[in-house]
């Protein structure tokens, strides 16, 4: 039985992240879900939010914990691997604190300007909620990155 | 023999062509280099939402979806991403060789693009061509079209899957593989259980679930998972097959602007040996004469 699972991130943009960690924390739509290896099968859906997974140094012994701002989208996990289909997966590295606030800002100031519904009032709140979910893994883990 | 000054016009013409098909050439590498990042970044992403998809049966996630249900084929509806333009080549005319081969006279049809639009009311699986009855949308899609502009046609396939005027969909575009092999490629879409793995991968090693036949666990509840799973599935591939089929356009389009450069260096050359040919034929008969002329009067 192995004692590690294998990690995919996926993008329409590309591949984020392939490799075996040993936990994923996944921002899933109910609450977040801890995920360890022999997990039983499961299919989440995500919310825009913070996933961590903790990654295994080869042979050091050393566990790294590492945070990624997610977008919306869903997880597959099976008891040797958990695959993340999401739109969005940025390290605090990548975000771009004053786009991202900007982006924010926009979006609900559109949001209060106009009476949305349907799917444009959807895309916006999506939209809301991954600037928040960037600002949020960009400011409490900065120091990690 | 032609005389000089038709020659020369029409080596003038050929060069023109050749400028045209050069510039084309370019356009079409640039577009082609966009298209392909897009179409190749989203290649991880298509594989793995292939791979989920193609394990979820109604069997192990403990819910039926009315978008996993295999019904008895009747009708099907085939959506076929052709291009806007033409000049690329034999693209087209593949990808309408592989709807021949499927065409039944039940089927319906929606396009992407204006060749497959004029090119679908053609098709004569009932002996005679349908006049475009066979054809219910058609949409036109720009290159740097997004998910949300694609999401419109897949909506409408879910939609006319979903109220039952149809009870299969399909999808046929050009796959690209490389700028210079693109593959006529037909794939399922709804019912997703029945479609196969977008981009082929490896053999899967069976997974546990199908032996021990447990059950997935899901959150949210299972019929409401699938209810935003499902269509994101097929949003996606469709998608995906739509940029593929855009990558596919522009590498035939750049290869054959290629091709045609070339032809039309080559006639510009056979034009300017024919031309100096008659330009030496003209001018010996010049000398000719004027000795002639010389002897005679000498």
């Amino acid at each position: 039985m192995s004692a590690t699972l294998h990690l995919d991130i996926v993008t329409p943009d590309g591949r984020a992240f392939s490799g075996d960690v040993a936990s994923v924390t996944l921002p899933g739509a109910e609450g977040d879900l801890g995920i360890l290896p022999q997990h039983a099968p499961l299919l989440a859906a995500l919310r825009p939010g913070e996933l961590i997974y903790v990654a295994n140094e080869a042979g050091s012994g050393l566990a790294r914990e590492v945070y990624l701002a997610v977008g919306t989208g869903f997880a597959e996990v099976t008891g040797e691997s958990v695959s993340v289909l999401t739109d969005m997966a940025v390290g605090p590295r990548d975000i771009n604190a004053e786009a991202v606030e900007a982006e924010l800002k926009r979006a609900e100031e559109y949001l209060r300007s106009h009476t949305l519904v349907g799917e444009e009032l959807e895309a916006t709140e999506v939209a809301i909620a991954r600037s928040i979910a960037q600002l949020h893994v960009l400011r409490t883990r900065a120091h990690v990155a | 023999m032609a005389n000089t000054r038709d020659i020369r016009r029409r080596i003038k013409s050929v060069k023109n062509t050749a400028q045209i098909t050069k510039a084309m050439q370019m356009v079409a590498a640039t577009k082609m280099r966009r298209a392909q990042a897009r179409a190749v970044a989203g290649r991880p992403y298509a594989a793995l939402i292939g791979k989920v998809a193609s394990r979820i049966r109604p069997e192990v996630v403990d819910a039926g979806h009315p978008l996993l249900e295999t019904k008895p084929v009747k009708k099907r509806l085939i959506l076929v991403v052709g291009t806007d333009r033409g000049l690329c080549g034999g693209l087209n005319t593949n990808l309408f060789r592989e709807i021949h081969t499927r065409d039944r006279a039940e089927n319906l049809y929606v396009a992407i693009g204006r060749k497959a639009k004029a090119f679908l009311p053609r098709l004569r699986a009932s002996g005679v061509p349908t006049g475009g009855k066979n054809l219910i949308a058609d949409f036109e899609l720009k290159d740097n079209f997004t998910l949300a502009q694609s999401k419109v046609v897949s909506q409408f396939l879910i939609d006319k899957f979903l109220s039952g005027e149809v009870d299969a969909v399909d999808i046929v575009y050009t796959r690209f593989v490389t700028a210079l092999t693109q593959v006529p490629t037909a794939s399922g879409l709804v019912p997703v259980s029945a479609a196969e793995v977008l981009a082929k991968t490896a053999p899967e090693p069976v997974a546990k679930e199908e032996e021990g036949g447990a059950v997935y666990l899901s959150e949210p509840e299972a019929g409401e998972l699938l209810g935003s799973f499902l269509p994101a599935v097929i949003h996606f591939r469709v998608y995906q097959a739509i940029l593929d089929a855009r990558a596919s356009e522009h590498s035939a389009r750049m290869v054959a602007m290629k091709n045609a450069t070339e032809n039309a260096k080559e006639i510009i050359k056979d034009l300017t040996l024919e031309y100096n040919k008659v330009r030496q034929a003209s001018i010996t008969t010049e000398l000719l004469e004027i000795t002639t002329a010389q002897l005679a009067l000498g």
